[in-house]
């Protein structure tokens, strides 16, 4: 039973992240289901994870774990401002009173100051920024979440065949992964994004998650070694138990807890990245609204209409926040000693 | 005195938080006076004959001469509206032939004299294909230029028209032989001599950091003069925006170009600042490539039926996007031709906007919106295009952004990708693109229409053709009388609006900002810097940076 | 010592190895070839281009390609810049002291108020202090380094005036300012970058120091230093702080990666004319060779910075020498 679920996670993640060119056309039409559809791509994975780890009978300690999480005024603080934010962006269409791209009227509509009208005011081009940060956060959200999504499942993969392998090909795999982390994030995806003409939605999701794996393949494995010291790995190998097995019985759910904390924290990380390259002209591309490029678009107009910049800027700090504190909570729930 | 003013700015550097503190004393006797110009494109090359870029031209005009000059007039026709430079006089021998005498006191910096041997060497580097000046193509018309002695050099036309010394003096900015000619041609846009040159004219190059700034200094025993300024300095910032927020702080002197009205209206409010308006010397166009870029030697599967571009230019809302860009002084251009321009006409209106029009239009070619996902169909697939653009120019961005939605309204979607200049350019010219927004800078006389939307024009980067329009604008150049030359020139107009090989986008009254401290700006509409050894610092309201390097 | 350090040496240059072979890769898989970057290189003379076909063998086999490319790269010939007109490792080296320049102040403003938030916090732990300061840290954690820039820039340069809003000198006083007016004129450019991209890697650095500092007040001998009687500042500056210090060495080595990224978004917000605008520039420009140069380059910088820094530990670090020795 618990095998099957945590094939089915895998198979699902793997699925979500391959088929995101459907996902993200599907989000390109604005039905608030894609988001749902994008942020479960993250979010199923994870949660069979955490059910792999938690859910079966014998480990099943709610008093124990769940108390401890609920008690976690970060982690709860946390969850708080990701669900507010994910169920805004999934109902950003409902929730705004205007299209994102609408310009209501250039010749009388434009650079409005913060109103009842338009709370965050308007922009440039008279087009609501309260509707452009909200439809913003459902391109930046799901960007995160897919590329994250491919990033966790890659580095896992890699963490665990390098653990397990040991030898040679563990080696080589940690060099690539040392070189991987060598060349500074930012340079890296300047890299990519200059060699291919330009970078379509899909394709930013795919560069976002094929370089963030590194950091998550090189815990994997720390994690994996540790775990072939203990005794009872020591002794299921012993009796001939198969590598393969081994890894479905104990290696993988006693990892999937710091994984889960990285998915989280890698998320602030990816939505500050995200937002770089949109400011920067390489992101997501206009007139599709993501926080970096409503920023891109203020920083002209930053001495008239200052405001245009700021509402996007506190939405992801508002964002980063909430991951941080969500990953940070569920790290010290899972180790209670590490405070 | 010197040590005076230097010990004051080390002194308000070393404390930032009481910078307006001293003024300095004013004791500049000669040279003197510094001038920032601001720019936000990049500049590609300083040396004229190898540069494409507006900021190529005023930097490197500053250092490099030409025969002569034209005059504040812009009066192509003839020669009397020209002024001398490095020939001191000239004569026409026959109706074919111009003989130039040079200026004996003209030198190159180096002290070598300006010779005819100079002059022979440098129109055979502009039409060298190998070095591919930009203005090889208007050189055309001059069958040799030869020397007939030291000082004297010889022009010889393969026939007679009305613009026949414009084309002798105006594109040439003239290249010391002496230190090129031995150069390999392929090699000469590379060659060191480009990055740190010796030239002829007021200025002489001071330093040149790649996307930083570009600086030239007097040259004291310039032979027509001392120039006004000591020093020029030319520096690149990022955007617009910041561009007018250091001239409102006083970080810089001069901005040829303000975009919105909003921010003409802040520098005429700042005490440092003035505004200088004048009739821009460029329009802004989106040209439709008729070729697919894709496929080569195919048409473009939208571009090359006359009814959808038409169509597409009804679909925009031209006034709204001027209106939104350039406010009052915007205006829809008739065609493609500048405010400045003298053939400009106020009677020609320009393709109305109408987008039930336009949807009729559309929908007669079977582009109508079949799955309602509200993007127009037909069997090729969904009406949808890229537009390029150049990433320096916020004013073509933000219209960009308003006919992307507007495009929208009507079922068009437009995708828009932003290139560095450099890139934009060689893209264009390479015609890959579906669509292109870009601005030509018109020279004085509209015979550069041949090389921008001629059949056989080198700048014609969407490819249009139409004999009737190349036919119109022959006759309109070789016309001898300007009224007939004018009916000419309106009947081109009327041709190519019809073809609507573009969408004619935007011209507009130019406003730039310049420090007050300035007098004698005088700014030519189509070269702004074209008389700016001329300008000068008033006595008495010199600021620190005017006394660096005061003699 | 020597043999271990040597083995560091040895890993390092592999890494170097790896990073230039992935760029080699993505340029294979790149669409087009390197040497005809589109029409880009249009002015730029056919026989250049020719020349550097050649020279890289792009007319030979895969694996001679690949062997030319590493050993071009060993001789500093990065590949050539086709909008520049020049070879790209001139364009990339003009702007490395500014990239620098930019990313040292960062790193003193990181360390500096970083491991003074670090030990505030971990001297009282679960205090009112430690709490507010844990929020403010993770606060300018969440910050995007490029939007606070742009804030800054509002206050101090566009509402106080009190600094320049961006370049790295006053580009008409500059040269003809004495020696320490150059100085000056420079910090003065440099205070609001450096305290941009520093302040906001310091809440990992306060973090991480925090840690070091829990860890370390916990141990016997800040329980003796206690019992001698020292006071509780005396106990903590010169015992703990020296302590916990040790591994903030290691810190240099991490955080080298992230502020050479952040430096691309600093560097685009300020004007400053680094390798991380050199960089996005060239994008719009379709120069890749300058792209991957900057990011090799970059790399052997990270690479360079953890070598120096693990070396440094190894150097401070007495039980790492045992180790070592043994």
């Amino acid at each position: 039973m618990k095998s099957w679920l945590l094939w089915a996670a895998v198979v699902g993640a793997v699925i979500a992240t391959m088929r995101f060119a459907r996902v993200v056309e599907l989000l390109r039409t604005g039905s608030p289901a894609a988001t749902l559809v994008a942020l479960a791509a993250l979010g199923l994975p994870v949660a069979a994870l955490a059910c792999w780890r938690w859910c079966p009978p014998a480990s099943f300690r709610p008093e124990g774990f769940l108390g401890r999480v609920v008690r976690n005024r970060r982690f709860t603080v946390g969850l708080t401002v990701v669900a507010s934010l994910s169920a805004a962006a999934i109902l950003a269409p409902v929730l705004t009173p205007y299209a994102p791209h609408v310009q209501l009227d250039l010749a009388t509509l434009a650079r409005l100051p913060p109103s009842f009208a338009h709370p965050f005011g308007t922009d440039g081009f008279s087009r609501d920024i309260l509707s452009r940060v909200l439809h913003g956060a459902r391109y930046s959200l799901s960007v995160a979440a897919l590329s994250i999504g491919l990033a966790i499942t890659l580095g896992t993969m890699v963490g665990l065949v390098a653990g397990m392998s040991g030898g040679v090909i563990d080696g080589a795999l940690m060099r690539c992964v040392d070189a991987g982390l060598a060349i500074p994030r930012l340079f890296f995806l300047l890299v990519i994004i200059s060699l291919w003409d330009t970078v379509s939605l899909p394709t930013l999701i795919l560069v976002l998650g094929l370089t963030g794996w590194f950091g998550t393949s090189r815990l994997v494995r720390a994690e994996v070694l540790s775990l072939r010291q203990r005794e009872y790995i020591v002794a299921a190998r012993a009796v001939g138990v198969g590598r393969w097995r081994l890894v479905q019985r104990h290696i993988l759910p006693n990892i999937a807890s710091p994984i889960i904390v990285t998915a989280a924290l890698g998320m602030g990380n990816i939505v500050l990245i995200e937002a770089g390259l949109s400011y920067l002209g390489i992101g997501v591309r206009v007139p599709t609204p993501s926080w970096g490029n409503i920023i891109r678009d203020g920083h002209e107009l930053m001495a008239t209409a200052p405001w245009i910049s700021i509402a996007p800027g506190i939405a992801i700090v508002f964002t980063v926040l909430g991951f941080s504190l969500l990953g940070d909570g569920l790290h010290s729930a899972i180790n209670p000693r590490r405070r | 005195m010197r040590t005076n003013s230097k010990a004051c700015i080390t002194l308000t550097l070393a404390l930032p938080f009481v910078l307006p503190a001293c003024a300095p004393e004013q004791d500049c006797t000669d040279v003197c006076g510094t001038m920032i110009t601001l720019t936000t494109a990049g500049v590609d090359a300083i040396v004229p004959a190898f540069t494409g870029s507006s900021n190529g031209y005023a930097i490197g005009d500053q250092m490099f001469l030409k025969l002569a000059e034209i005059g504040p007039d812009l009066e192509p026709i003839g020669d009397a509206g020209f002024i001398p430079e490095l020939a001191e006089r000239w004569s026409f021998e026959d109706p074919r032939t111009i003989v130039f005498y040079l200026d004996p006191r003209a030198a190159w910096h180096d002290a070598v004299p300006v010779t005819a041997e100079d002059v022979v060497f440098t129109f055979d580097v502009y039409r060298d294909t190998l070095v591919n000046a930009v203005p090889r193509d208007n050189l055309e018309p001059i069958a040799s230029v030869t020397a007939r002695d030291d000082h004297t050099v010889v022009f010889t036309f393969e026939e007679e028209y009305t613009a026949q010394f414009y084309d002798a003096t105006h594109h040439m900015r003239i290249l010391p032989a002496h230190l090129l000619d031995t150069v390999p041609r392929a090699e000469l846009r590379s060659h060191p001599f480009t990055r740190a040159p010796i030239g002829n004219g007021p200025y002489r190059f001071a330093s040149w950091t790649t996307g930083e700034s570009v600086e030239l200094v007097a040259d004291p025993e310039f032979f027509l003069g001392t120039p006004g300024i000591g020093r020029l300095i030319w520096q690149i910032v990022g955007d617009l925006q910041a561009a007018v927020e250091r001239m409102l702080a006083g970080d810089a002197d001069f901005l040829d170009f303000l975009g919105t009205p909003e921010n003409a209206e802040r520098v005429r409010a700042a005490p440092n600042l003035e505004v200088a308006t004048f009739p821009a010397s460029f329009y802004y166009y989106i040209a439709f490539n008729f070729d697919d870029p894709d496929r080569p030697g195919q048409p473009h599967p939208l571009f090359s039926d006359p009814v959808v571009r038409r169509a597409i230019t009804m679909a925009v809302d031209r006034e709204a996007i001027n209106a939104a860009v350039f406010g009052e002084y915007g205006e829809v251009p008739p065609g493609p031709i500048s405010r400045g321009l003298w053939i400009w006409d106020d009677e020609r209106s320009p393709l109305p906007y109408d987008t039930t029009e336009a949807k009729r239009l559309l929908a007669s070619r079977g582009w109508e919106d079949r799955d309602g996902d509200g993007v127009l169909d037909s069997d090729a697939g969904a009406m949808q295009f890229e537009l390029t653009s150049r990433s320096s120019s916020s004013s073509s961005r933000a219209a960009a952004v308003i006919l992307q939605e507007q495009l929208r309204r009507v079922g068009i979607e437009v995708t828009f990708t932003d290139l560095e200049f450099l890139t934009w350019q060689t893209r264009g010219q390479a015609g890959r693109f579906d669509a292109t927004f870009g601005a030509w800078i018109q020279d004085p006389d509209p015979s550069g229409l041949l090389q921008t939307w001629a059949s056989s024009g080198g700048s014609n980067w969407g490819g249009y053709r139409n004999p009737r329009f190349d036919e119109l604008i022959a006759q309109a150049i070789a016309a001898r009388e300007r009224e007939v030359a004018r009916d000419l020139w309106d009947r081109a107009m009327e041709t190519i609006q019809n073809d609507a090989p573009a969408i004619w986008m935007m011209t507009l009254q130019q406003a730039a900002a310049v420090s007050s401290r300035f007098e004698n700006v005088a700014i030519r509409p189509d070269q702004w810097s074209a008389y700016l050894w001329t300008w000068r610092v008033r006595r008495g309201e010199m600021i620190e940076r005017d006394m660096i390097g005061a003699r | 010592m020597i043999a271990s350090v040597a083995r560091r040496i040895a890993q390092a240059a592999a890494i170097v190895f790896l990073v230039a072979t992935a760029t080699f890769v993505l340029l294979q898989l790149a669409p087009g070839d390197p040497f005809s970057p589109q029409e880009e290189s249009s002015r730029v003379p056919p026989s250049v281009i020719e020349q550097h076909r050649r020279n890289f063998g792009l007319d030979q086999p895969i694996h001679v390609q690949y062997w030319r490319y590493l050993s071009n790269l060993v001789r500093g010939d990065f590949g050539y810049s086709f909008s520049l007109n020049r070879p790209a490792l001139d364009v990339i080296r003009e702007v490395i002291p500014n990239t620098l320049i930019l990313a040292l102040a960062a790193l003193v403003v990181d360390f500096s108020i970083g491991i003074a938030i670090g030990t505030v916090q971990g001297a009282r732990p679960h205090s009112r202090v430690d709490d507010t300061l844990t929020v403010v840290t993770v606060i300018l954690f969440s910050i995007p380094v490029f939007w606070f820039g742009l804030m800054l820039i509002m206050v101090f340069a566009g509402q106080l005036h009190w600094l320049p809003a961006g370049g790295a000198v006053s580009p008409a006083a500059y040269s003809a300012l004495p020696f320490f007016g150059k100085i000056a004129d420079r910090l003065t450019h440099l205070i609001l970058p450096a305290i941009t991209l520093g302040l906001i890697s310091a809440a990992g650095t306060a973090r991480y120091h925090r840690g070091a500092m829990l860890d370390t007040i916990t141990q016997d001998f800040i329980r003796t230093a206690r019992a001698k009687g020292l006071s509780e500042r005396a106990v903590m500056l010169r015992h703990a702080l020296r302590h916990a210090i040790l591994p903030a060495v290691t810190l240099f080595g991490l955080s080298l990666p992230v502020l050479l990224s952040g430096a691309v978004l600093v560097e685009a917000v300020f004007g400053w004319n680094g390798m991380g605008r050199l960089s996005v520039d060239s994008i719009f420009r379709r120069d890749y060779h300058v792209v991957t140069g900057a990011a090799i380059l970059a790399a052997v910088m990270v690479v360079a910075g953890n070598l120096l820094a693990d070396i440094l530990y190894r150097v401070v670090d007495p039980r790492t020498r045992v180790e070592g020795a043994s």
